[in-house]
């Protein structure tokens, strides 16, 4: 049996307890032969998380399911038309009374950006395992679950300010707007370097809990303070005036 | 036990068959996890987690002697799927101590992460890249668990030396595409 073999059946799981012997003698003497079977296990890994994230998606569709196709019909009752009436009448107040909530939703959507990772450079090949780098490897790649878990790993040892920012940043983006709000609320009232973004998030997390008079609020102490953003806070303010 | 068509199918990775399973269970399951304190968004995640642990462990085998039924073990891995979360969160909203549940331990124990370091990231895209067959033979191979033999005949290859040296083509061009990105 040549090398190759060993390694086959080694994965196949079908190695005799002689042949493992021999398999185990191989792998801790011939280096080339470790770095195959290496690579392989590394290939199987890859393997099962690329089928996880795949099988995770497909469920995720099913959760969702299509809408149904629209059947038109022509035979136009008068009472069908009556009742088109009531229902758009119902549809334009509705409008009208709502308009105020989903402008500040539009209005936090369109000034909304997770703030850039400017603490934890990543670079490309570099395997770097400290819970730092995959916490900010998660945010960089929008894996906010993941993040959020590293975060909390991190704030558990050294409570920062900085990374409670950016923790705030990643429950905003999962729409925990809420818990969000109540942790920037803390950041904003340390002064360092990430006091005046923390009130630019902090100022949109209201906005975006359609809480307008906290926002200006919270925009007017920004321009006041620094110049982070001073244009885009001037020009929001005035759009919700 | 698990019904015997359905385990063959989940080892046969029949799409629809899972998805059934995992319609089938679902809403009981998110009743089940509503005791627990865990908002819905993360009883889903948990439930989908169970399911892809049901359908890794039945592509291993390991289900194949299973003394309880399918949604009894697809409830015991949510319960410890659940237990794990509630403790992960423990330092955030702290809950009352909690202890594991003591009828796991007969069986498989299951995490299920989606943790991909640079490196597998990189063999990722890389093997997405690869031919349809080649994608198919080491998915055979490395996912579920097939033996030369068993993808001579999947494959309706003319020998096991054909799929052996096929494979070992696929290995090498992957190996090739993964480290012409260094």
């Amino acid at each position: 049996m040549n090398k190759t073999d060993y390694i086959i059946k080694y994965f196949e799981g079908t190695l005799s307890e002689v042949e493992l012997k021999a398999f185990n003698t191989l792998l801790e003497n011939d280096p080339d032969f470790k770095k195959e079977v290496a690579f392989e296990q590394e290939v199987q890994d890859t393997l099962v998380l690329n089928d996880r994230e795949k099988v995770k998606k497909e469920m995720q569709d099913w959760d969702t399911p299509k809408s149904k196709p629209h059947i038109r019909k022509n035979n136009f009752a008068p009472w069908k038309i009556a009742a088109s009436l009531i229902l758009l009448i119902g549809i334009s107040w509705l409008l009208f009374f709502y308009t105020q909530s989903t402008s500040t939703a539009e209005l936090y959507a369109s000034n909304f950006e997770p703030y850039r990772n400017v603490v934890q450079p990543i670079v490309r090949g570099e395997d770097k395992e400290d819970i730092q780098s995959k916490a900010f490897k998660a945010y960089e790649s929008k894996d906010y679950k993941n993040a959020i878990v590293f975060f909390d790993q991190i704030l558990q040892e050294d409570p920062s300010t900085t990374i409670s920012f950016y923790k705030a940043n990643t429950l905003l983006q999962l729409n925990k707007t809420s818990e969000a709000i109540t942790l920037l609320e803390t950041t904003v009232k340390s002064a360092d370097t990430f006091q005046d973004r923390a009130l630019w998030y902090l100022a949109l997390a209201y906005l975006k809990e359609d809480n307008v008079d906290a926002s200006k609020k919270t925009l007017k102490q920004l321009i006041a303070q620094s110049k982070f953003k001073s244009k885009e806070a001037t020009a929001l303010i005035k759009q919700l005036d | 036990m698990i019904e015997n068509g359905i385990l063959t199918a989940l080892k046969n990775d029949d799409k629809a068959v899972l998805k059934s399973v995992y319609m089938e269970h679902k809403s009981a399951f998110i009743g089940f996890a509503k005791t627990y304190k865990l908002d819905d968004e993360d009883v889903l995640d948990i439930y989908q987690d169970a399911i892809i642990a049901l359908r890794e462990n039945a592509l291993k085998g390991s289900l194949d002697n299973l003394k309880s039924g399918l949604k009894t073990y697809l409830f015991s891995i949510g319960k410890y799927m659940i237990y794990k979360r509630l403790k992960e969160k423990q330092k955030l909203h702290l809950i009352d101590s909690i202890e594991d549940p003591s009828d796991f331990n007969q069986l498989t124990t299951v995490e299920v992460d989606y943790n991909f370091d640079t490196r597998k990231r990189e063999l990722q895209i890389a093997f997405k890249s690869l031919g349809p067959q080649c994608q198919t033979l080491l998915n055979l191979f490395y996912l579920r668990g097939f033996t030369l033999d068993e993808i001579v005949e999947e494959l309706k290859y003319n020998n096991k030396d054909v799929a052996k040296s096929q494979k070992s083509r696929c290995l090498k061009s992957l190996k090739q595409l993964v480290n012409s990105k260094r």
